[in-house]
């Protein structure tokens, strides 16, 4: 199965331009959407979650129209919103157990050993009976994986997961998603450049409700060897070098900013030629280099 | 699927504090009343028996309007639930219309 995104556009009532002609195709396997806060990940998702409308353009996963068709697609949908709360006095097999009714498992045996399976899958078993408000940000990203995965879904949306996680918790997390994602479409939003280049197989970019970039994370990498040279600077010199030279970048190394510039041509004067990095990819398809 | 519903909103609701507080109160409201002379609940008519049926119908009435009121605040709270504790977006069932057959 796979997604089709064709044409996508949504403004909102106040004037801003979240998507802006959305063309994309998500096949299966891990699907990174890259973008900056406010670029229109989250509309766009939302839009495929069916929880708003588009104002024109077409979804289509395998051959359900996603924009008319919602009931079809919410039984084989798995969302993990970007915030969600929980019901206070509630412990995660209870919750879990409601939430499952309200995806329509209906028999009582069944969803229980539902709820055991998504339980042990999420590795949260052992605290099943406790309230979820009293949950780390870890395990209620965690218990939010196990309410998205009732019903096996076929396609899994999942909203910036590792906002707010510590790094194990991170690496924890991507490993449960990445087990996940094998069979079925799995679409991971997220500002965190790494994330998609450990991950995802096919990523695309998006700025300001534009698509910049739509293939593999490594292939975009590659296309930029040789073309990134770096230099520490004063930070005095900042503004000369963004005049003179293409910027890419520029990030504080023990207080003194390193710089990332991009070229054509090969560049001396105390550049040195950098590895490119994905985040070498991302701003420079946001700033329109190169 | 309703009944399922609503044994979740019963056990939900039971574990709450609210609920508690109100039973209690209910209780010591008609406990008092029938069990002394200084606490009245209703207009108290001389020459009646205690436990006369008209006593006891306007102790129900009473108690059946102060449990109304209760009812909507517990309602209004299960329906705007999703909202409050921002779970609207998990939640939205599948299909909406059998959600409630």
């Amino acid at each position: 199965m796979e997604l089709r995104i064709s044409n996508l556009s949504k403004t909102y009532a106040n004037g801003v331009k979240a998507l802006d002609d959305v063309t994309l195709s998500v096949p299966q396997g891990m699907y990174g959407l890259l973008g900056q806060n406010g670029a229109g990940k989250s509309t766009l998702m939302r839009t495929i979650a069916t929880l708003q409308e588009a104002d024109s353009g077409s979804v289509m996963l395998g051959d359900i129209d996603v924009l008319k068709d919602k009931d079809a697609v919410r039984q084989r949908l798995g969302y993990l919103p970007q915030d969600f709360g929980v019901y206070p006095r509630i412990s995660a097999a209870d919750m879990l157990d409601h939430l499952a009714l309200l995806k329509g498992v209906t028999s009582g045996g069944e969803r229980k050993a539902l709820v055991e399976a998504m339980l042990q899958k999420v590795n949260l078993f052992e605290h099943r009976k406790k309230a979820l408000s009293s949950y780390s940000g870890g395990m209620r990203q965690r218990f939010g994986i196990a309410q998205a995965l009732i019903g096996n879904p076929k396609l899994l949306i999942v909203d910036e997961p590792t906002a707010g996680l510590d790094p194990g918790e991170r690496n924890r997390f991507y490993n449960l998603l990445a087990e996940v994602g094998e069979s079925v479409i799995v679409i991971l939003s997220t500002h965190i450049v790494e994330d998609v280049l450990e991950l995802c197989s096919k990523m695309a970019i998006i700025h300001k409700g534009r698509v910049l970039y739509e293939g593999g994370p490594e292939a975009a990498v590659e296309s930029l060897a040789g073309k990134i040279y770096s230099r520490k600077i004063a930070k005095s010199e900042l503004k000369d070098y963004e005049t003179q030279y293409k910027v890419i970048s520029n990030k504080m190394v023990a207080g003194r900013p390193l710089i990332h510039v991009y070229s054509e041509t090969v560049l001396d004067d105390g550049f040195a030629v950098a590895q490119p990095g994905l985040e070498d990819v991302f701003f420079s398809k946001i700033n329109e280099i190169g | 699927m309703f009944i399922n519903l609503l044994s979740f909103e019963i056990r939900y609701w039971l574990r709450s504090m609210m609920v508690w507080v109100f039973f209690f109160v209910i209780g010591a409201m008609i406990f008092g009343a029938t069990s002394s002379d200084q606490i009245v609940v209703g207009a108290a008519v001389s020459n009646t028996y205690r436990n006369a049926p008209f006593v006891i119908q306007t102790y129900y009435a009473l108690i059946g309007i102060f449990t109304m009121l209760m009812a909507t605040a517990f309602v209004n709270s299960a329906a705007a639930r999703d909202f409050q504790y921002n779970t609207h977006q998990m939640s939205s069932p599948r299909r909406s219309r059998s959600s409630l057959s």
